[in-house]
């Protein structure tokens, strides 16, 4: 069965997409398949990690929820070239990453929004070219907030084993984090866990997690702090994989290993690297 | 001459709103009355910076739309609030909040309404309040209410951040602001690592975009503490990142 993860945040720009890249990098160099779907229909972004450009994105997941496509031609291949890595990133079977974009072209988001689809599309034929594809793990990233735009991200988590809350630590992340794990409560997903991302250096993170870990029970699985070396890489490369040997990789590595394990994450809060 | 500012970003997360803020700020520190309308409806938040809550907010624009009220019934006047940060403030503040009752704003995504109604709203609340300055916080993405905002707008700030994630959609709303001959078309580049050489991240951005920046905007840590429940020049105002808004702030009512 295929493993779902679902990652949310209540507010934009926090860093979701780069948790569920780098994610997916980490499963795949264990030697898992990895689904990576941008359900960001609206603003998707995550083809910049891969580096795979408009020009060479056919069939996209606006496609496939507008039943143009079957679903496998929307899938891309963006294993990265394990050779390239430094060589202490290699796993002896290193596995592969494969990227549902959403469309860069504005066309197609308007499209999306004026017709709308049936939603079977992103539960159960979703998982069905998945299957297809012989995927272990299926990451998806989707639209912050709770709004129009995210009602793709809310229908995904009927077939999500776990939720990631990921958020930043001021006023409307409360709010709005608590009306996505409202729903994911609701719908009975098995695992919800929160990362903290970007917190400042300023905050004292053991009394973070506690509190966050006490407003929502459910466990805070890691706190990261905002880092330059990790903002100016832009978005433009796997950071895990450039820097095996970084503090943030290890943190990434302990989300990564929660995911696949599940053992329970409140005995091994991970604090942020000093 | 009275001035409409739109404040607009692509993609969610670049700082939109707490720029919209200080920069009202900064011009109700020279004295200007300055209105601050929060266009976005689905995910409002600006009213958060101006210390307000569900209980503060009894009008917001989802009822002048609705036509349960004229738009300056919705005018809230936050320059006491502003006042607490900086005693003696000259000017004077009006914020028109967005609904932030779910039940509304499923209402008004649901039903819809005149997109029209804005522009005449915006022009009555420039009249009834004698505002200086209008400012416009958008929804990100371009959609209806957007494409009527920038081509009102006398000036528009567009926010990105250095990411590769930003870069696409930033082109497209640049090229659409050209269409629209917005008269003063500025880029604002937020959220900067501090590793970065500014320079040249304000002339590669310049030349990519051909358009102009405004500001380069170091990421801080101050500001993200205070991030969404303050306002930033008020509280730091020696700080280098209030002189780079006083700069952006200038170029835009120019």
């Amino acid at each position: 069965m295929i493993e779902c993860v679902v990652f949310h945040s209540a507010r934009a720009g926090i860093g979701k997409s780069t948790l569920a890249a780098n994610t997916a990098a980490l499963l795949a160099r264990r030697g898992q398949r990895v689904g990576l779907l941008d359900a960001n229909v609206q603003e998707g972004g995550l083809t910049s990690f891969f580096r795979l450009g408009a020009k060479a994105i056919g069939s996209t997941l606006n496609d496939f929820l507008l039943e143009r496509c079957e679903g496998l031609e929307a899938w891309y291949d963006v294993t990265p070239n394990w050779q390239l890595a430094p060589a202490s990133v290699i796993m002896p079977q290193a596995g592969s990453i494969w990227l549902m974009p959403a469309s860069p072209r504005l066309r197609d988001r308007a499209a999306l929004l004026q017709t709308g689809f049936r939603i079977e599309r992103i539960t159960d034929d979703l998982i069905a070219t998945a299957e297809a594809l012989q995927l272990d793990t299926l990451l998806i990233d989707t639209h912050a907030g709770i709004q129009e735009e995210s009602m793709l991200a809310m229908h995904s988590l009927a077939v999500a084993q776990t939720l990631v809350v990921v958020l930043g630590l001021d006023q409307p992340d409360y709010a709005g984090t608590a009306v996505a794990v409202d729903i994911a409560e609701t719908l009975r997903v098995p695992q919800i866990v929160q990362v903290v991302n970007q917190i400042s250096t300023l905050f004292d993170p053991v009394r973070v997690s506690q509190e966050l870990a006490q407003t929502y029970h459910h466990p805070v699985l890691a706190l990261l702090p905002y880092h330059p070396e990790l903002a100016a890489l832009g978005s433009a490369d796997l950071f895990v994989l450039r820097y095996p040997e970084h503090a943030i990789t290890r943190v990434f590595e302990h989300l990564a290993e929660a995911l696949l394990t599940r053992v329970d994450p409140l005995q091994a809060i991970e604090q942020p690297p000093g | 001459m009275s001035k409409i500012i739109s404040i607009h970003s692509f993609r969610g997360g670049t700082g939109k709103s707490n720029t919209t803020a200080n920069i009202t700020a900064l011009l109700a520190q020279r004295g200007l009355r300055v209105g601050v309308v929060d266009t976005d409806i689905q995910s409002p938040g600006i009213h958060v910076l101006f210390g307000l809550d569900e209980e503060h907010i009894s009008r917001s624009l989802n009822d002048y739309l609705w036509g349960k009220c004229e738009i300056k019934d919705a005018a809230m006047d936050v320059t006491s609030i502003l006042q607490q940060f900086k005693p003696g403030l000259k000017g004077q503040v009006f914020l028109i909040p967005s609904s932030i009752k779910a039940g509304e704003i499923a209402k008004i995504l649901r039903e819809g309404y005149d997109v029209g109604l804005l522009n005449d709203g915006f022009q009555q609340l420039l009249e009834d309040l004698q505002l200086d300055v209008l400012m416009i916080d958008t929804h990100p993405g371009l959609n209806e209410e957007t494409l009527l905002s920038i081509a009102i707008s006398d000036a528009l700030a567009i926010i990105m951040r250095p990411d590769n994630q930003d870069y696409q959609g930033t082109s497209v709303t640049v090229e659409v602001a050209r269409k629209l001959e917005v008269p003063n078309l500025l880029l604002v580049v937020n959220k900067v690592p501090p590793v970065f050489d500014f320079d040249h991240v304000q002339q590669k951005i310049e030349q990519t975009y051909n358009c102009r920046v405004g500001a380069i905007l170091p990421h801080s840590d101050e500001m993200m503490v205070l991030s969404s429940s303050g306002i930033f020049v008020l509280k730091y105002p020696d700080h280098p990142m209030t002189a780079r808004l006083e700069r952006l702030a200038s170029l835009l009512i120019a």
